[in-house]
């Protein structure tokens, strides 16, 4: 048998987008990684504010962070900045209750790749995150 | 005395009232999709079970009619007909276990041909009348001479099979069931009457859910899903169905079918 026959059961499968969520509510947290990982992403952190979820992006350098604005301590836009200075390959997601043309203009300057309004279908969170 | 909120103070709660109103929709809407999931789940698992219970129930009925052909005593029939009885009853629960489980693809798979209404329920009646005789039942039928109407046979005469197999359970002995078929202008308007014990009016909006079942209906046999198939059918074909009702003195079911079915019949919801 040679060395680079494919072994049994170990056909390659495309490595899953990791999504690192970031909310200060509790429960948004949970249901966007229960849709995520329904749909086979694969959520790998969760932070309640902009500090912890910069920290846990440098460490697990997920492929897409999902981000609210509006946060304790370090807000979105904030965490944003600094997520795309140390991750530049890293894909925003932006997550507002709020439709303000100021703070989406203030996400895409911050490396926003997407912006979107709570209460959206869940769908959508689902093609921005893959998309 | 407390001081008025601020302005920053209201504009905070106004924010914070709008992120929780954000995650709720959320929450209902994976609430909803998770309830969705399971209520598939659950009509495969219905639709399998009925699968896999009705070829031995088919084998234990076909073996039976071997065995009443042969020499028994009166005894041994009276068993082998009680069996055959009970075989053949949970035979029809299991083809309405699977017909519900059907429906919930929304009659798919239905046809659509020329059906001539009044022989079908021509049929039906004919096929009900043992079973209206046994319980000592009156069975009218009142028809025109022919009604073609566009649709699925099979599905049709199980509707019209099920009104008079309910008009049979629910009627007292001496009672009559009539079943009727008359000409309007758009529509061929089936009606099955009995003078049986009616439906009570808090009983009336729930009559065509899934396994419901009356008070009236405890201690009679059935799964509470006849009428569920029978609905669908009338809807999956672009009719309607009415029923008037007078407790104690008997229930009418009126089924209009369209002469032209729809493009699009509107799906159960």
């Amino acid at each position: 048998m040679s060395l680079s026959s494919p072994q049994l059961g170990s056909e390659a499968r495309p490595e899953p987008t990791h999504v690192l969520v970031v909310d200060d509510d509790d429960s948004v947290r949970a249901v966007l990684a229960d849709v995520l990982q329904d749909e086979g992403f694969e959520v790998v952190g969760s932070a309640r504010d902009g500090i912890e979820g910069v920290s846990l992006a440098l460490s697990l350098e997920p492929d897409v962070v999902l981000l609210d604005i509006r946060m304790p301590r370090l807000d979105g836009i904030g965490a944003a900045r600094q997520i795309r200075a140390e991750l530049p390959a890293a894909r925003l997601v932006m997550l507002s209750a709020y439709d303000e043309q100021a703070l989406r203009t203030e996400a895409s300057e911050a490396g926003a790749s997407a912006f979107l309004i709570k209460g959206c279908p869940l769908s959508e969170i689902v093609c921005a995150v893959a998309s | 005395m407390s001081a008025a909120p601020t302005r920053e103070a209201l504009e905070e709660l106004r924010l914070r009232a709008q992120e929780e109103l954000a995650a709720a929709k959320w929450l209902l809407e994976r609430k909803n999709q998770t309830l969705k999931n399971l209520d598939r789940a659950k009509d495969a698992f219905v639709a399998n079970l009925a699968h896999e219970l009705r070829t031995p129930l088919t084998s234990v009925v076909g073996y039976l009619e071997f065995l009443q052909e042969g020499s028994l005593s009166a005894e041994q029939r009276q068993f082998t007909d009680a069996i055959d009885r009970n075989a053949k009853h949970l035979l029809s629960l299991v083809d309405d276990m699977l017909s519900a489980a059907r429906l919930q693809s929304g009659m798919r798979d239905m046809l659509t041909e020329p059906v001539d209404i009044c022989a079908l329920v021509t049929e039906c009646v004919s096929d009900a009348r043992s079973r209206a005789a046994a319980k000592q039942l009156e069975l009218q039928l009142e028809t025109c001479g022919e009604l073609v109407v566009a649709g699925d046979p099979t599905r049709l005469r199980q509707a019209v099979s099920n009104l008079l197999t309910n008009g049979i359970k629910f009627t007292e002995p001496g009672g009559s069931v009539t079943a009727t078929v008359r000409k309007g202008e758009e529509f061929a308007t089936i009606e099955v009457t009995d003078t049986g014990v009616g439906i009570a009016p808090d009983d009336l909006p729930h009559l065509f859910e899934r396994f419901y079942r009356t008070a009236s209906a405890a201690g009679v046999a059935g799964a509470g899903l006849g009428l569920a198939i029978v609905h669908a059918v009338v809807e999956g074909h672009g009719g309607s169905i009415e029923i008037e009702s007078r407790p104690g003195r008997g229930t009418t079911f009126r089924i209009d079918l369209p002469f032209r079915r729809p493009a699009n019949p509107p799906r159960r919801r």
